[in-house]
């Protein structure tokens, strides 16, 4: 029992820990690197690779 | 995923125009590759961890949309975009490529754009532009103008820099307009400016600045709030019309 509860403790501490404050309009775009790409821009190797463009970020799954 | 029929209208829209797809998943490489395969996804698919944590999104498919300059100016579910929408952001961008089929003796003209080569692209041009053949005429009008747009763009930039008195920022485009412009009257026109600025007791205050600042971010938090508060005051005190002066300044304020 104490265990069930510690561990649903810790999921709760990680929800917290992972929540970060959302990205609003007016905000900038954190950059992060890209693993592998398909049709991406030449070269293009990070998000910041493509500014002087306006890009469509969209997080996505297959499922 | 009934979204990418949707993205791939647009992408077909819009790409040349300057609008980029970054559709970011973060399953493995072959689960993404075959379903790119599969559904005939001609836009930009990318592998990365953690940008849905990043950016704060609540699930998928989530989008941002981000200007030349990398700031958010939409977010939403991504069947909220319409054509007017997108159609609106890159109304003021130049093209990045040229495809419209042009003149044969244009082909150089349009090549030199693609790649890059603003002033080559112009002196291509300015040789047809009083043709007689109204084909051609015509056509060297048009990617002078497109050369123009662009030229527009770079000068707008170089204005917001101006006004923000970012003299580093603006030497730095100034340069790469140089560059991209070389040939030309234009290109020669960035490259004294870029080299005045430079040369200018205001760009050297920046460039201290900012060096100052960098040097002392770094140690802030451990240092006691008195002690930080006077170094960023010295630091907008010493170097008060540059932008990391007046981000010090800004700073001194939390302590």
């Amino acid at each position: 029992m104490t265990k069930t509860w510690s561990m649903a403790l810790l999921a709760a501490l990680a929800v917290f820990a992972t929540a970060l404050p959302a990205i609003e309009v007016g905000d900038s775009g954190p950059d992060f690197k890209f693993d592998k790409s398909w049709n991406a821009l030449e070269g293009a190797t990070k998000l910041s690779d493509y500014r002087e463009r306006v890009v469509l970020l969209e997080v996505w799954a297959t499922w | 995923m009934k979204g990418v029929p949707h993205l791939i209208e647009l992408n077909n829209k819009f790409r040349e125009r300057g609008f980029e797809i970054v559709a970011v998943s973060d399953e493995d490489a072959g689960t993404i590759e075959k379903f790119v395969k599969d559904k005939g996804i001609n836009y930009g698919i990318i592998k990365a961890s953690n940008v849905l944590k990043t950016y704060g999104g609540t699930g998928y498919p989530s989008a941002w949309v981000l200007d030349v300059e990398g700031k958010v100016i939409w977010k939403g579910h991504p069947a909220g975009l319409t054509d007017a929408m997108v159609e609106d952001w890159v109304k003021d961008l130049a093209p990045v490529k040229v495809t419209k089929e042009v003149h044969k003796v244009l082909k150089n003209a349009v090549e030199a754009y693609n790649k890059g080569e603003f002033g080559k692209a112009e002196s291509e041009v300015d040789k047809y532009l009083s043709s007689d053949d109204p084909v051609v005429k015509a056509d060297a009008e048009f990617v002078d103008g497109v050369i123009e747009k662009r030229r527009a763009v770079g000068e707008a930039k170089a204005a917001k820099a101006r006004d923000l008195g970012d003299l580093p920022k603006l030497a730095k485009l100034l340069e790469a307009e140089a560059k991209a412009f070389d040939g030309s009257e234009h290109g020669k026109k960035c490259g004294e400016e870029a080299k005045s600025i430079k040369a200018s007791k205001e760009f050297k205050d920046c460039v201290k600045a900012q060096s100052e600042l960098d040097k002392l971010k770094p140690k802030i938090n451990d240092m006691k709030a008195e002690k930080a508060k006077k170094a960023l005051e010295k630091i907008a005190r010493d170097f008060p019309n540059t932008p990391a002066g007046k981000e010090a300044a800004e700073l001194a304020k939390d302590f």
